[in-house]
């Protein structure tokens, strides 16, 4: 029994340790029984407390939504745009490259669109995903670049399994743009505005801001410079009393990791 | 499809039968839910985890075979393995932010008691242990500290944290086993 091995065994088990550490480390608990034992019982307690715990109701609809996703790749249909989807912006796209498109189509035209056609339609996030992910194809189509969809993250409120939103990270030849979509937000007070934030090392960086209609839904998009800094690892939106600060000031309301 | 073990439908899902992910999630989305919640606490962060678990499953990212031990037991390790790094990323992410907006306010203060109340079996199976070893406990399975972190956390050696686990995981799991002996049943 090596000594300087066997003490890596907590570390181990708790996925401490770096690749090379873990390889080397399940060598030698291939040989060390005393390594063995204890291994065993830490995993078996897993076994323990999965029998023994109380169970938990899942948030419902979680099934479809993993199933949706894991299965995602095997057949999804081409995303065929809907002829009400493209009113709002059809007209004023050709000219413009990417960015300027998503930014007028977001900020303006998908908040027109939503006030008025999004009436009539049911408004829950699935549907306004499905919408912008249809207006998304669109702007594509008309683009001289085609974007990638880089990243996406579910916005759920603070402490709860509330579902306000998405954050995606789409890229194309000349920028990353992370869009913004929500549903269920507070309303906002007169000067109020509410703001994105990339988290990058655990600092906040400014990443856009919006307003909401009367039923919650807001969106925009940010665009950034197409380097690796960029991303960060986490998006949180806030809710402050005047736009354009520099650090967040006032209530978080989501905080998602990409 | 009705009595197939798990290992079966491991089979099938590495032949790409999506009946056979499907009756798998079925069997563990409760236990796995649960078994997860416990550790990050949050079920929006539950269910990305759960998400990229399955997601692992069916792209066979991650490869069981006997030699790992039961299926069961490797699916949960797997499970807290993602629940602890979560953990760990969060903890980055969180500091500065969050600590702001750490004021207990009421609708926390009664999720923690509901959340006392599932916990139950487990949480008073670990409260019996001597007060060192429920930290230790506390620290390494449920927050999955390194051994250092520990070490320095409660003052010992670092040569001691691998007894003192070693004690508290005796203790706690013949008050478990004990529990289900009774024939108790907590769900």
């Amino acid at each position: 029994m090596n000594e300087k091995e066997c003490v890596q065994l907590l570390d181990y088990v708790n996925n401490a340790l770096s690749e090379e550490e873990q390889k080397q480390f399940e060598n030698h608990l291939q040989e060390c029984e005393d390594c063995q034992a204890l291994y065993a019982d830490l995993i078996g307690l897993n076994e323990e407390v999965a029998l023994h715990q109380g169970i938990i109701d899942p948030p419902s609809g979680m099934k479809k939504r993993i199933l949706d996703t894991v299965f995602a790749d095997e057949h999804s249909p081409p995303v065929e745009p809907k002829e009400e989807v493209v009113v709002p912006m059809k007209k004023s796209a050709p000219l413009w490259g990417y960015a300027a498109v998503a930014a007028l189509v977001l900020s303006i035209g998908l908040h027109v669109y939503t006030m008025t056609i999004m009436n009539q339609l049911e408004t829950n996030v699935a549907t306004l995903e499905e919408e912008r992910d249809e207006l998304l194809a669109v702007v594509d189509q008309e683009a001289t670049s085609s974007a990638q969809l880089v990243a996406s993250a579910p916005l759920s409120q603070m402490d709860s399994d509330l579902r306000l939103g998405t954050a995606s990270i789409l890229q194309d030849a000349s920028s990353y743009q992370l869009v913004i979509q929500v549903d269920h937000l507070p309303r906002l007070e007169q000067t109020e505005v509410y703001q994105v934030w990339m988290i990058r090392d655990g600092t906040p960086y400014p990443a856009g801001s919006f307003h909401t209609n009367e039923h919650g839904q807001g969106a925009v998009t940010f665009s950034m410079d197409l380097d690796d800094q960029s991303l960060g690892e986490a998006i949180a939106i806030s809710r402050e009393r005047q736009p354009n600060n520099q650090e967040p000031e006032g209530e978080i309301l989501t905080l998602s990791e990409l | 499809m009705d009595h197939y073990n798990d290992e079966d439908l491991y089979i099938r899902i590495k032949q790409h039968n999506k009946e056979a992910l499907e009756l798998l999630y079925d069997k563990y989305e409760r236990i796995l839910f649960s078994f997860i919640y416990r550790f990050v606490k949050d079920p929006g962060l539950t269910e990305e985890i759960m998400q990229d678990l399955f997601l692992k499953l069916w792209k066979q990212k991650s490869m069981y075979d006997s030699t790992k031990g039961s299926f069961s037991s490797w699916l949960l390790t797997l499970a807290r393995n993602a629940a602890i790094d979560a953990l760990r990323k969060q903890k980055k992410t969180e500091y500065g932010l969050l600590e702001r907006d750490q004021r207990e306010d009421p609708e926390n203060i009664e999720k923690k008691v509901v959340q006392k109340e599932e916990n139950e079996t487990i949480h008073e199976a670990v409260s019996t242990l001597p007060n060192d070893q429920q930290t230790i406990v506390k620290l390494f399975y449920f927050e999955g500290h390194t051994q250092k972190h520990i070490a320095d956390t409660c003052q010992i050696p670092l040569g001691t944290v691998k007894g003192r686990i070693r004690l508290a995981l005796k203790h706690l799991r013949k008050k478990l086993s004990r529990e289900q002996v009774r024939g108790e049943n907590h769900e």
